[in-house]
């Protein structure tokens, strides 16, 4: 999250007659400096003598007086700010006296600040009547940098006056500076900048070139500020979960729905101390449902979005599965959502005409190979404990947020044999999820048998083929090799025992589509699963490349 | 066989009885198919389909080859109560007008559907037919057939389709068809309802079978074997009978069915459908019918000639009925004589149609006749130019004939002392034309060889005669022209001698004049010269000019003198000439002396003609093709004659090519 806040700085002109400085090159004073630095930041005899070998007592007592003078250090050798400055920077303040030209901005965040600054010459026009009661009074000894010129700085060491009244003569500007100070939320950091242009030259107005600063100001604590005040309008800020609960809206554009962030603009916005802004632009606001309510028509819309952007048919599970990806992980989850049931959901799309949709969605559950079990047809919420999961000879139901070990799937799926080889189809074998349950599931076959050989054939796309050869011990081979142009939908899990018949599981999902919630899980730990369907299939109906591998390893 | 006129092909025929004959083979048709009476049936029936409660769940998949109307009606029924369709159809497939706009049907397209059905969670059936666009039966599965039905659509639906497509905005969309949302297998050999493999043979059948094959293939094994007569395999199917085969057909609109009473089953082209025991026993009561058609052997035409029945022989295009009488039209025959004509016949007689009864056949007999480029035989051109030059020899002696006649005329005017000897010239002439006008009558190639000769050596007497009589009379007139010469010459010489005569005496008299003249001249010169010295300058210029002028005169007076003196000379040359006779020239003649030399150059000496050695034929005209001589005759009048003429000749007989 980032807030923008902008606004203009009023620059004003006058002439005044002033005892500036205007750093310059001194590397001798800075070696001074520097010295001091590492000598409890106090510039000594000693250290004069150390750096400037030959110089008498006399003669260092004169150079201390003279860095006094200059303001490096106070009448005891102690360094000052501009010392400290010297020291990094080579550069001392020269001083000077006369009239000048300066320019200069005030603002609660920069102070007031001298943002350039032009010698003027003596003249004897006698033009007391026009010397007014200066407006501002530049901070003194600061060291201001030149917005027109990066490399000029100088300092303002006094105004002298008569009776304390300082005057001086003011002129007209064209300057113009904004500042645009930007809050980020996330990094916990802050930076501003100013920008524009001032009128230091006589024909043309000289762009601010101005090094961005930073603040340091709190952001988190002034979110809280803003939550009870101006964005209240748009919603509750939650300080705990740093999230703005919202209403869900058709307004919410499609981007904020799926990444749960929004942008607002506040008409008004005060920051302590800080000024006060207005049109301030916040960006990516972490937000998230108001309501139970919301949470449901948000999961839906972003549901529907989904599939209506999936030009293909889905089954029944891998809806649900979309389902649970949508929701889990996200501020949709605490609340609950359901996926309607099939029937609600052919009804919905049928009455309001979504004819691709009805299909897509409708078809696979009417002309599955096998009935779709009434279970998965029903609603579907997320977060509420799962069943068991189902097993029979023949087929294995693993049903969302089951609690299923890696070695109990793997039991299941060998059978009762010791497999000698088993093959893996898996389009996706390429995230980190995904490779940690491969390795699990290679861990769990070799418990069965140590000298299980297993084998994978995955698409290559962003795939780490070498990875995948460091968990199982043998070379991946890819779909466009191995299927050509019959590359299966589904997954497949081919098994191989020793000396009995060659068997395999035709599987709705990827059986690497678990997840631990431990760091470091083991075969038999629980694993959190989305739905996973599993038929024990006839070899004869596999496709040509499957029943090729279970013969050459018959 | 009385032969006159011109000599023409002769048509003839001949007759020849088939009916003992047997055929070997056959597919025998009934004059009439036998009826079938129609029996209820609850799994195979040719009966209408029998509509259907729309399914209770809402769900109906069907295979659609087409828009099969029986079908069709049903699903439109269906539609009306809801239920979502699942069509599988081909690419192009035309929804058809009753499921054209209903949104609750689904069709995906492959590019061949295999058959024609409709599945229910209730109810499965399949429409059968030799073709998609004929579809007469329908099959009402058994439960496992249904369940693998199902499956083979599942396969075909979610793995084959290409486009796919559903009603919106009241037309149906077609796109390329969505990837599937899960595999589906595909069925496996053990189901009773799968695809067969390209090439893959139907199931085996046990013995006693019945198979039902429109596509004509055969089978050993099958009792009852139903196949589609044609002109094919004829051999094979004898084979069967042979083995106890009964072979039939009628055209009952199945597709291949094989059965054996409790097995069976029906093949629709790669789709194959495993009967059940009560499909396969209704099965066998469908093809025990009676049937339209038998495959017979040893058919003996004679048995079948009064039936109405039609017979379909080996290798034969379609089934035909018995032919009472073929008419078989030969082609020509020729002679080998033109005498042997009218007994001329084929030297075989081709085999007639297999079912015709009796067998006539008819063809022309044709002369023999002259080879096409045959050309006329070159004692024909012999005579021919021999009668040209006898022509033309009589025709040059009548111009010498004519010439002497002239050139007696012309000397009897100019020469009145030669009279007398033209009488006798003129009589000669006389019996020169006579002789020449009685062989200018004769033709030489009209007779033989030896008359030939004697009329040649007659010819070249008359013209002997011809060039005898030319040569005297140029003789003749050439004597009385050089004597009429002579005379000529003697009185021109007289009168040159009187002319030089009378000349001579005033030549004289002027040459005096012309020497009297020139010595005056000379004596006034003398003078002139004499006076000059003492003359003055005047006087002397003119004795000048005088002098001068008496020079040219004397000159002119000299050369005057000169030339009388030659003439004189002339004169008296030809006072003293003497008579010299210069005969005249003689003219040019046809009758010139050999060895003279002329411009014209002289012809060479005339060969004797030569005569042949054979006379042209009497009748008909010879003609010669390949060293053979062919005499061409066109009537039958000259047959008698032509035969020896081309006997002497060494030639084939021959009838004209008219004939």
């Amino acid at each position: 999250m980032k807030a923008v806040l902008t606004c203009e700085i009023p620059i004003q002109r006058f002439a005044v007659f002033a005892e500036m400085a205007w750093l310059e090159r001194r590397p001798e004073l800075g070696l001074l400096c520097k010295a001091a630095l590492s000598s409890n930041r106090r510039i000594s005899n000693s250290i004069i003598q150390q750096k400037l070998p030959g110089t008498s007592d006399t003669g260092a007592k004169n150079i201390i007086a003279w860095c006094h003078s200059l303001g490096l250090c106070d009448a005891q050798g102690g360094l000052t700010a501009s010392g400290e400055d010297t020291a990094e920077s080579n550069e001392a303040p020269v001083p000077e006296q006369g009239v000048y030209d300066l320019w200069v901005a005030k603002h609660p965040l920069l102070g007031t600040r001298i943002v350039a600054a032009l010698r003027l010459a003596s003249t004897r026009d006698q033009r007391f009547e026009t010397i007014v009661s200066l407006p501002v009074v530049p901070g003194k000894n600061v060291i201001f940098t030149s917005l027109v010129s990066s490399q000029e700085r100088f300092l303002l060491r006094d105004i002298p006056s008569n009776s304390g009244q300082l005057g001086a003569i003011i002129g007209k500007t064209r300057g113009r500076c904004g500042l645009r100070w930007v809050l980020d939320f996330d990094k916990d950091a802050d930076q501003w900048q100013l920008s524009g242009a001032l009128d230091t030259a006589v024909k043309e107005m000289k762009p601010i070139q101005h090094k961005p600063e930073h603040d340091g100001l709190s952001l988190w604590p002034l979110m809280e500020v803003w939550g009870a005040g101006p964005l209240a309008a748009f919603g509750t800020w939650s300080a705990q979960q740093r999230r703005l609960a919202v209403r869900f809206s058709e307004k919410l554009s499609a981007a904020s729905q799926d990444s749960f962030t929004a942008d607002y603009e506040l008409p008004h916005a005060d920051i302590p101390g800080k000024g006060s802004y207005k049109q301030v632009k916040l960006t990516r606001v972490p937000i998230g449902p108001a309501s139970k309510g919301d949470a449901q028509r948000w999961a839906q819309v972003r549901l529907l979005r989904k599939l209506r952007g999936e030009k293909r048919y889905l089954s029944r599970g891998e809806i649900r599965s979309t389902f649970v990806d949508l929701t889990e992980n996200t501020p949709l989850e605490e609340h609950g959502p359901t996926l309607p049931a099939h029937r609600i959901f052919m009804d919905w799309a049928q009455k309001n005409n979504e004819r691709e949709l009805f299909w897509r969605t409708v078809a696979p559950v009417d002309l599955a190979p096998s009935p779709v079990p009434e279970e998965d047809l029903r609603p579907l919420r997320i977060g509420v404990a799962a069943q068991s999961p189902a097993v029979t000879s023949g087929s294995l139901r693993i049903p969302y947020g089951s609690r299923w070990s890696m070695q109990q799937l793997v039991s299941l799926l060998s059978g009762n044999t010791s497999p000698s080889k088993v093959l893996l189809c898996d389009p996706y074998v390429r995230s980190v999820s995904q490779l940690e349950m491969l390795g699990l599931m290679v861990a769990a076959f070799r418990q069965i048998s140590s000298s299980t050989r297993v084998e994978v054939w995955t698409r290559q796309d962003d795939t780490d083929l070498d990875k995948i050869r460091e968990l199982t011990g043998t070379t991946p081979r890819r779909y466009q090799d191995v299927f050509k142009a019959l590359k299966p939908h589904d997954r497949y899990v081919l098994i191989q025992p020793g000396s009995r018949q060659a068997f395999g599981w035709q599987l709705s999902n990827s059986p690497l589509h678990a997840h631990s919630v431990l760091p470091t899980p083991s075969p038999q730990t629980a694993l959190r699963w989305k739905d996973l369907s599993g038929l024990r299939v006839r070899t004869d109906s596999l496709v040509p490349a499957l029943r090729q591998w279970l013969g050459e390893t018959a | 066989m009385n032969l006159r006129g011109r000599i023409k092909p002769i048509p003839r025929e001949h007759t020849s009885p088939r009916r003992e004959t047997t055929l070997p083979s056959a597919w025998v048709q009934q004059p009439q198919a036998p009826a079938h009476a129609q029996k209820a049936s609850l799994w195979l029936s040719d009966t209408p389909f029998r509509p259907q409660a729309p399914p209770t769940d809402g769900v109906c998949i069907a295979m659609l080859q087409n828009n099969h109307e029986p079908l069709i009606t049903e699903l439109a029924r269906y539609a009306e109560a809801g239920t979502r369709l699942y069509l599988l159809t081909p690419l192009a497939w035309n929804p058809p007008d009753a499921l054209r706009r209903y949104e609750g049907m689904l069709t995906r397209q492959v590019l061949t559907v295999p058959g024609t059905g409709i599945w229910r969670s209730d109810r499965a059936d399949l429409w059968l037919g030799p073709s998609p666009e004929q579809l007469g039966w329908h099959l009402h599965l058994s439960r496992e057939q249904a369940s693998a039905l199902r499956a083979l659509f599942l396969h075909l639906f979610w793995h084959e389709a290409t486009r796919e497509g559903w009603v919106e905005g009241k037309q149906l969309r077609l796109r390329d068809a969505a990837p599937r949302p899960f595999d589906v297998p595909v069925p496996s050999p053990g189901e009773p309802i799968r695809l067969l493999n390209e090439g893959d043979a139907s199931p085996r059948l046990q013995a006693g079978a019945r198979l039902y094959a429109p596509d004509g293939s055969y089978r050993d094994g099958v009792r009852r074997l139903w196949v589609p007569p044609s002109g094919k395999q004829h051999i094979h199917l004898s084979r069967l009978c042979g083995n106890g085969a009964e072979i039939v057909w009628q055209g009952l609109g199945l597709p291949e069915m094989g059965t054996t009473g409790r097995r069976g089953y029906i093949r629709i082209q790669k789709l194959l459908i495993e009967l059940s025991a009560q499909q396969a026993g209704e099965a066998a009561q469908v093809l025990d019918r009676t049937a339209e058609w038998s495959f017979r052997t040893g058919v003996q035409i004679g048995a079948h000639e009064h039936a109405e029945e039609k017979f379909w022989l080996s290798e034969a295009e379609v089934a035909q009925p018995l032919l009472p009488q073929q008419h078989i039209s030969l082609p020509a025959v020729p002679a080998p004589e033109i005498r042997s004509l009218p007994d001329t016949e084929p030297s075989s007689f081709p085999e007639a149609a297999p079912l015709s009864v009796e067998a006539r056949y008819t063809w022309t007999a044709t002369p023999p006749r002259c080879p096409k480029g045959a050309r006329p035989d070159p004692l024909h051109k012999r005579w021919e130019e021999l009668d040209a030059d006898w022509s033309k020899r009589l025709g040059t002696a009548r111009g010498l004939l004519e010439q002497t006649d002239e050139q007696r005329g012309s000397l009897g005017g100019r020469f009145a002392s030669l009279l007398q000897s033209m009488m006798g010239f003129q009589r000669t002439q006389k019996r020169l034309a006579g002789e020449h006008d009685a062989l200018e009558g004769e033709t030489l190639s009209h007779g033989s060889p030896d008359a030939a000769r004697r009329l040649l050596d007659r010819l070249r007497a008359l013209e002997e005669g011809c060039q005898k009589l030319s040569g005297d009379l140029s003789d003749k007139e050439y004597d009385a022209e050089k004597e009429k010469a002579r005379q000529e010459q003697q009185e021109e010489l007289l009168q040159r001698k009187d002319k030089a005569k009378a000349r001579k005496d005033d030549a004289l008299k002027e040459q005096q004049e012309q020497q009297d003249k020139v010595e005056r001249c000379d004596a006034r010169l003398e003078e002139l010269d004499e006076q000059y010295p003492d003359a003055g300058k005047k006087e002397r210029r003119d004795l000048r000019a005088e002098k001068k002028k008496l020079q040219d005169e004397r000159k002119a007076a000299s050369k005057s003198r000169r030339q009388l003196s030659e003439e004189l000379e002339a004169l008296e040359a030809t006072l003293n000439e003497a008579f010299t006779f210069k005969p005249p020239p003689r003219k040019r003649s046809a009758s010139r002396k050999k060895g003279q030399s002329g411009f014209i150059p002289t012809a060479k000496p005339r060969k004797a003609s030569q005569v042949p050695d054979e006379a042209l034929p009497q009748v008909g005209a010879l003609s010669t093709h390949n060293k053979q001589r062919y005499l061409i005759i066109s009537t039958w009048e000259e047959l008698e004659v032509g035969e020896a003429e081309a006997k002497r000749l060494n030639a084939k007989l021959v009838a004209a090519e008219d004939a």
